[in-house]
Formats: C-alpha cells, structure tokens, sequence
C-alpha cells in the first residue's frame, strides 16, 4: 500500500513535498470551484504537461483511477437518464438526456483532473514524507502522530487479518450470504480489535521507554532548491492566467 | 459512500471542512498522548474493515462500522475518520481532498450520534442491549451517512434527486448487515475482553 509513484525517479519527484502539498492544494480548490465548462478545459493543459513530465509510469498508475471513480461513473449515468431538459433522446422507454450528459462529462472532467493531479503530486513522494511534509505545513502534531501510526500499523493489522482469513479457508470456510458468514467476519473483526486493545498498552510503554516526550524527532530535513522555486511559480502563473483571464 | 470531487459547490465544500475541523479539535482535545497508539490501532483496523467484502446475494458490499468506531472511540472517532479518509485518498483516490471534509463529517456525526445512544447500554452487557445496541448503531451511524449524502447531492440542484434516492437506498442493506455483525462483534467482546466495554468513556 505504498503510493503508487513513490518509487520512480523523474523531475515531479525531486520537487520539495511541501510545494507540491501547496500547489495541489491550489489547484484543487481551483478546479473543484470552476462553474462552467469552458474553464474546466483550461485546466486540462497543466495537467498534460504534468503527465508528460511523469512520463509512461503515469499512465500504468492511471489505469486504476477507473476503478476508483465508482461514484463519479453512476453520478454521469444518473444525470443522463433523470436530468430533465427539454433536450431529450427517446429510444423505446429509454429516455436520454443531452444536458444531462454534458453536465456529467463537465463533472466527470473536474473530478478527475483533481485526482490526477492527486497522483501525480501527491503520489511521487513516499507517504512519510507527505506526512512529514504535513507537519511543517502546522498540522497538529497530534494529528500528524495519529497519521503515521495509522499508516504504520495497517501493514501490522493487515497481516493478522490475513493469517485468520487463512486459517478459517483451512477450515474450510467459504464467504457465502449466510449468518454464518457473518458471524465469521464478526469474529475475526472482534479479535483484531482485541489484539489491538492489548498491544498499544504495550507500545505506549515501549515509546515511555524509548524518551518519548509528545513528540518525533525526524532525521531527514527538507530544503528548497531552485527547481522547488521555479516550480511553484510556473504553477503559481499557470493558475493565475486560467482564474484572471477569465478567456 | 464517498462524495468525488468537483461535484458539491464551494460554500458545501467549506462548511464541511469546517465542522470537520471543528470535529476534530475536540476530538483531539479528549485524546491524551498515552492513547494514540490505541486510537491509531483502531483506526488501522476500521481501515482494514473498511476493505473486506461480505458477500451479498449475487454482489457484495464493503463494511463501514463507523457506529462500532463511534461507540468504542467517542469523540476521537473524528480524527481518527479523517485520518483514515485521507489515507484512501492518497493510496486509493477514494474520495479526494477538497471533500475530504465533507466526507469526514458525512461518516464521523453520524458515528457521534450513535456514540451517545448506545453508550450506556452497551455497558450495561446483557444480551438485549447489547442487540439493540448493535442494530441502533448500525442504522443510526450508516443510514445517517446515506442521509447526509443525500441532502448534499439535493443541494447541488433538483438534477440530484434520483441519485440521492439510489444513494438512500444503497445504504439500506449495508445497515442491515453491520447490524448482524455488529451485534456479533459486541458479543464477542463481552465474552472475550468485557474491559473493553466498560473502558468505553
């Protein structure tokens, strides 16, 4: 479950994390509060260059946004058989509507620029170093410890999950639409949360141990270089055109 | 279900960030430091949760348990929701960041509100309450989020109408099947680590 990017080399990933959080963040507030069309188009260039920049790994690391995008895929189908317009399609009892189809696309368009850009930003650099990058950002420093620890102990509880799974197929067990099922999922779910009761006593107690005082010391540091200077500025421009310019 | 970005208008999209982050300060504020770990260990299982597929006649559906997280986390399960939300969002690109409060809030209050039904009879540990509890948490926690996805989408525009009520009915099941497992996880921990229960503040 590590980001998808994080483990290639191309010029997106030597950007300092925290210019590519505030430019993200830029663009995305950019994109999802454009109302018409025609400026969600002036989005798609910077995006493009983006992608190219990233090279071919980008487009491997597309193909699950398909997948991902299950809300967005029934919210254009929804618009285009219930959007009442004028401009309809009749086929037999289908009825098609036109507006709804443009007003789903435009959707479909906005939504999926941000979440590539998502990936292409935020997904280049390894998912500590975004939290890290967070924590210079003022998040609350509690916030940010809840966060590593989170992302830390999936992997610990993801392994457990996956010995009882397998000790239950052992045994013969086949998830079916039946209590039984139910009960087994419940059971196992129970005892992970047991397991997890148990073992964070014991981790507070090993961070006591350790000096822990509230908060992480962190070995690697970041620092700005010409490129992270270039970089947001370009983005800055680019952002600045498309919401002023108004075309 | 998660709201995709570029969907809701600005004034949504910031309400959201702003009851979430409000949400979030208290619930950061009851957390002392000795109980991230505990909090992190338990929002990493609601992650892993929120992955496994029960099945469902033909289909399947995922489980949520924000009402089990509500009733076991009380006010934490704010940070800890967002926390995870924002998790999938930058592993998975579920959801995304500018909703990502909205989303929070959608799953998060919900999940409050069945922290305060259910708490005291969850304590209470006989097999009728912990029933009750188990199907009042699913429903209030699940439905409430089907609900609030709901108002959104009508807020949007009239356009939104039909989905909303798919939305609405899209949730019914997953709350009847949270309720079975729920009333089985609450069992299992009574007979197995009672402390749990009685922890709850």
């Amino acid at each position: 479950m590590e980001n998808k990017l994080s483990q290639r080399q191309t010029l997106l990933h030597e950007i300092d994390p925290r210019v590519k959080i505030i430019v993200f963040l830029l663009f995305a507030w950019g994109i999802a509060l454009t109302p018409d069309f025609k400026e969600a188009l002036l989005f798609i260039p910077f995006v493009g260059i983006l992608l190219i920049v990233t090279g071919k790994d980008a487009l491997k690391a597309l193909k699950p946004l398909l997948f991902a995008n299950t809300f967005l895929i029934f919210i254009v189908l929804s618009m285009i058989f219930t959007y009442e317009s004028p401009n309809m399609l009749h086929f037999g009892f289908l009825s098609l509507s036109i507006d709804g189809l443009k007003y789903g696309l435009f959707l479909f368009l906005k939504s999926n620029e941000i979440l590539i850009l998502m990936l292409l930003l935020l997904s280049t650099s390894s998912v500590f170093s975004i939290f890290h990058a967070l924590h210079h950002l003022k998040l609350p420093e509690q916030l940010t410890q809840l966060l590593f620890f989170t992302y830390r102990y999936i992997y610990t509880i993801k392994d457990e999950y996956n010995i009882m799974m397998k000790a239950a197929k052992c045994r013969g067990f086949k998830p079916k639409t039946s209590i039984f099922t139910y009960k087994t999922f419940a059971y196992i779910l129970g005892n992970l949360l047991v397991r997890s009761y148990r073992k964070a006593d014991k981790i507070y107690k090993a961070m006591l141990c350790r000096g822990f005082k509230g908060a992480f010391p962190v070995y690697s540091h970041f620092s700005f270089s010409t490129k992270d200077i270039i970089f947001a500025l370009l983005s800055t421009m680019f952002f600045l055109v498309v919401e002023l310019w108004k075309f | 279900m998660h709201i995709s970005e570029g969907i809701l208008p600005g004034w949504l999209l910031v309400s959201g960030w702003g009851l979430t982050a409000v949400g979030t300060y208290l619930g950061l504020r009851k957390l002392e430091n000795r109980e991230i770990p505990l909090a992190a260990l338990l929002a990493a299982t609601f992650f892993i949760a929120s992955l496994i597929h029960v099945p469902l006649g033909p289909t399947s559906v995922h489980l949520v348990l924000n009402g089990l997280a509500g009733i076991l986390l009380g006010w934490t399960v704010f940070p800890v929701i967002l926390v995870g939300l924002f998790l999938q969002a930058i592993l998975f690109q579920f959801g995304g960041i500018t909703v990502l409060g909205v989303n929070t809030f959608n799953m998060a209050f919900p999940a409050l509100i069945a922290y305060y039904l259910c708490k005291g009879l969850v304590k209470k540990k006989d097999a009728k309450n912990l029933v009750i509890a188990g199907v009042l948490s699913a429903f209030v926690a699940i439905m409430g989020a089907g609900i609030l996805v709901a108002v959104e989408l009508l807020f949007v525009g009239e356009a939104f109408k039909k989905t909303a009520e798919f939305v609405m009915l899209a949730h019914l099941p997953v709350a009847i099947i949270e309720s079975i497992i729920n009333i089985f996880i609450l069992f299992f921990l009574q007979k197995s680590a009672s402390e749990i229960l009685e922890g709850i503040k």
